[in-house]
């Protein structure tokens, strides 16, 4: 039952503005595919272009080999989970769920038992005969969830789903979908702006900006490997720095600001000494140590598990669009807190550090890919 | 790529289908009307001659001149009645809040006739209060026909639409914003004045020019108590009916004034509610104190003044209608005559008001929700029209769209009049925007992703609607429509201009009954009006769930 999509150079319009400018991805079947971006990126605007509540400007969106873009939105088969939960509030938990079921023709007993096993699945059987003013909002999405299973779609469709829920019931709801997902098996596509639960559910992850997908791979690529500097800022934190090539015989290095270098063994093989480049360091990247790169803390938020520190570089060393550094201790081991004013030593892993060139577009590191069909 | 296909579906089939009855029997008339108010009435050549004739004698510009000064007057009484009752309401605990409101409301949607017509029977030439004056204490009491009957009734059943603007303003601003302005040191008069009315100030704009447009168009009040104290309403009645043919053409000049007037005062309105008014809500609405002393005593004398004295022209009806009559008078024994009477002579009036209402009601049903959901939905420049269409009947008072209707469909292709098809017509115009308003209000409550969420499990569009949309849409639709019920069955204004002996409804009977002086059988007539009134409101309250009528 469940489909392949693929996308292939489409347009969005809305009157002369242009949402999405040309966008092509492919959606295996039975995938966990995530959109992810800030808010205005147009992950919404193209979930919905596969739902049919929105026109297709150019180019074609196909469900296995047939494309979809002439079928109205009622005849695509597809379930869709609403941010708001959109259910029915004058049906009950059951007479929700058997809403769309009721206009497939199904035997009476086969009907019972799809409704029966898909309550059971979601965990919302005790509330089946309550309205839905009377659930939670989890127990809400769950019922949005199971009545958009029970059809048996094509391919399921959530747009931030959790972003109505609280922290504790959003962390559960998130292993709910994805285990449910798995269960059933079915594509799905899932639009969200919150990083964190992208990577946390999705088999693969697009990160999209102003209509054009910046990277399209799987969680642990997206986060260590990032394609290009938006990637490595809008998924978790990065610090930026300044830096340049130093070729020396075979050796590869990047040299800071201060002329602290680091010799590094992935680095593609088209770039030229002397070449700027911006380097990307997330906070847990750094290990403090006696000698290496100089800064000063600015102030630290103890977390428990770790500490956070802001820092700043003695020279001038940092990108202009960075406004304050992070640095992660991790307290495992350690309990040299260090307070505001101090001076610390810091070195960068090399095999985790990120360079990109200095437009920020591309990445330097051996075989980062863009695009990865998984 | 099919882009801009044009599909016919269910929905272009109802936007088109309501853009043609809008077209015939609002747009056509309306264009009739100011045509013909530029004809001359004997060559039919075009002329302003209407205009110059109106604008020319006295006794005609003098109509409009009265109208102004008595709508302006009764606007701000009830400014002074309104506002403070409001304030009052809220600020302090009220006893019997829950009934005051409730007969504020009730004395609002019974028509103004009825109250014109028992105060004078309290205080006509031989009414109660005059008789016991004057036999009492020997003092005669100042006339209440003219002028002052006008401003007293107008004021009486108007004050509410001001009462009911002002709380509700007042109950969306937050007690915190007060309690600010106490912190910082504000004297609770200062603070009233400096904070509160600054908030309230654009409702109460908008408040007072509904006052002013609904005391403008009202006729049955001047008519039956201004006893020559023309306004304008009663003019274009007169000078119609007298000589249908021969006047008709000035009477559309007077009702062309007419509209243009309330069509400014309808923009004014409209532009001070978009334009000055402050989006509030509230978490924490003012919580009404308790209040004590001679200032309790005192704010309870006031606000149940004004409800027994709104109230009071309902009562006398009722009362009236159980007694005897002999001739005119009535006697003071207790007798159902006055009924028996209704239902010998006049129960087609009653039956009719029940079936056209009816008929009405159920077209103003399918009209809102179609319209409201057109226009909100599938929002382009067409459906904007016909919502734009749709909010004429608030600029055209009630005797100018008889007059335009009985004008329009009194010949050929199309002679509706004298038949009861004009008068459902010219309830559904006049009393669709409630209905409208309150479908396209819950409308806009209900999210879209409701509609698309039925129609991802594979309901199309229509059947969307019928199952989902419908049926959440209804609570709106249906407290929208009895308010739609109560204001058919009380109109009298264009209803007066297009009855036939056939078609008569209980508001017109009662109308020509007091011009009959035959004061029984219109106060058992008007009882009978009024008790459907109630027992619909009290179905509206328990409907909507609470105790609040939007206008």
């Amino acid at each position: 039952m469940s489909v392949a999509i693929s996308i292939e150079n489409v347009v969005k319009r809305f009157d002369k503005l242009t949402i999405i400018p040309d966008l092509s991805i492919q959606i295996n079947n039975g995938e966990f595919f995530t959109l992810l971006g800030p808010s205005g990126c147009g992950k919404t605007t193209l979930l919905r272009m596969i739902a049919g509540f929105n026109t297709i400007e150019g180019g074609i969106i196909k469900f296995d080999d047939s494309v979809i873009n002439d079928i109205p939105a009622h005849k695509r088969n597809i379930g869709m989970v609403f941010q708001n939960y959109a259910i029915f509030p004058h049906l009950t938990v059951k007479e929700n769920v058997e809403y769309g079921l009721k206009l497939r023709k199904i035997p009476k007993e086969e009907f019972n038992r799809k409704v029966k096993a898909i309550l059971e699945t979601v965990r919302i059987d005790d509330y089946k005969d309550r309205l839905p003013d009377k659930l939670s909002g989890g127990q809400q999405q769950r019922v949005a969830l199971a009545r958009a299973i029970v059809i048996h779609p094509s391919v399921l469709l959530m747009d931030e789903p959790l972003s109505n829920l609280d922290a504790k019931l959003r962390l559960e709801m998130r292993s709910a979908i994805r285990d449910i997902q798995k269960e059933v098996g079915i594509t799905t596509v899932y639009v969200t702006h919150d990083q964190e639960e992208a990577l946390a559910i999705s088999d693969r992850i697009a990160v999209m900006k102003d209509g054009v997908i910046q990277q399209c791979g799987k969680p642990t690529d997206i986060y260590t490997r990032p394609a290009n500097v938006f990637v490595s800022t809008f998924i978790g934190s990065s610090n930026l720095l300044k830096g340049r090539i130093k070729l020396d015989g075979k050796s590869k290095y990047v040299v800071f600001g201060d002329g602290y270098k680091v010799l590094m063994d992935n680095l593609t093989d088209d770039i030229k000494d002397g070449q700027n480049v911006i380097i990307s360091i997330r906070p847990e990247e750094f290990s403090i140590k006696n000698t290496g790169i100089k800064v000063n803390v600015k102030a630290g938020t103890f977390l428990g598990r770790y500490n956070n520190y802001e820092i700043t570089f003695e020279e001038d060393m940092v990108l202009d669009a960075q406004l304050t550094c992070e640095l992660t201790q991790d307290l495992g081991h350690t309990a040299d807190y260090f307070k505001k004013g101090d001076t610390i030593h810091i070195v960068p892993n090399a095999a985790k550090i990120n360079v990109f060139t200095e437009d920020g577009e591309q990445s330097l590191i051996k075989d980062v890919k863009k695009y990865d069909q998984a | 790529m099919t882009r801009h296909k044009f599909k016919f579906d269910f929905w272009t089939i109802v936007t088109i289908s309501i853009a043609i009855l809008f077209a015939v029997f609002l747009v056509y008339p309306l264009l009739a009307l100011f045509v013909s108010s530029f004809k001359d009435p004997a060559t039919g050549a075009v002329t302003f001659s209407n205009f110059t004739k109106f604008i020319s004698r006295k006794y005609y510009y003098q109509g409009l001149l009265n109208s102004f000064k008595v709508t302006t007057c009764v606007t701000f009484l009830a400014i002074l009645i309104g506002a403070p009752m409001a304030y009052i309401m809220t600020v302090f605990k009220i006893k019997c809040k829950g009934l005051v409101e409730i007969l504020v409301i009730i004395s609002m949607l019974s028509p103004p006739f009825i109250g014109a017509y028992s105060w004078v029977l309290l205080s006509g030439r031989s009414g109660v209060i005059t008789k016991f004056f004057e036999n009492t204490f020997g003092i005669t009491t100042p006339t209440i026909y003219g002028f002052t009957g006008i401003l007293l009734v107008l004021t009486l059943k108007l004050y509410p639409f001001i009462y009911l603007y002002v709380s509700g303003a007042l109950k969306k601003i937050d007690a915190s914003l007060s309690e600010a302005a106490e912190s910082l040191g504000c004297s609770p008069v200062k603070k009233a004045v400096t904070v509160i009315l600054p908030l309230i100030l654009p409702t109460l704009l908008a408040g007072s020019l509904l006052v002013f447009m609904n005391a403008l168009a009202d006729f049955g009040t001047p008519m039956l108590i201004g006893e020559g104290y023309n306004v304008m309403p009663v003019l274009i009645y007169s000078e119609f009916i007298s000589e249908v043919g021969g006047q008709a053409n000035f009477a559309a000049a007077m009702a062309t004034i007419m509209v243009i007037i309330t069509a400014l005062l309808f923009m004014g309105q409209k532009y001070v509610i978009n334009k000055k008014s402050f989006t509030m809500s509230s978490l924490r609405p003012i919580q009404s104190k308790e209040i004590k002393g001679f200032k309790g005593i005192l704010a309870h004398v006031f606000i149940y003044g004004v409800v027994l004295l709104s109230i009071i022209p309902q009562v006398t009806v009722i009362y009236t209608s159980f007694l005897n009559t002999r001739g005119s008078m009535f006697t003071s024994e207790f007798s159902l005559k006055s009924y028996r009477t209704v239902f010998k002579n006049l129960g087609n009036s009653i039956s009719n008001t029940y079936i056209f209402g009816l008929i009405a009601i159920v077209l103003i049903i399918l009209l809102g929700m179609f319209i409201a959901y057109i226009s909100t939905r599938k929002r382009n420049a067409f459906t904007s029209l016909i919502d734009t269409i749709t909010m004429f009947p608030y600029i055209i008072p009630g005797s100018v769209l008889g007059i335009t209707l009985l004008l329009a469909f009194n010949k050929k292709p199309l002679i509706l009049s004298g038949t009861f098809v004009i008068i459902i017509v010219a309830f559904v115009i006049r009393r669709l925007p409630y209905t409208l308003r309150s479908s396209a209000a819950i409308l806009y409550q209900i999210s879209p992703s409701m509609e698309e969420a039925s129609i991802s499990l594979g309901y199309s569009p229509v059947r969307t609607f019928f199952k989902v949309t419908a049926i959440m849409m209804l609570p709106g639709v249906m407290a929208g429509a009895i308010l739609s019920w109560i204001t058919v069955i009380n109109e009298l204004s264009a209803s007066v201009i297009l009855y036939t002996g056939g078609t008569r409804t209980m508001s017109v009977s009662i109308y020509t009954e007091v011009i009959r002086a035959s004061y029984g059988t219109a106060a058992a007539l008007s009882t009978i009006l009024t008790v459907t009134t109630i027992i619909s409101l009290l179905i509206f309250f328990r409907l909507s769930g609470n105790k609040e009528v939007s206008i």
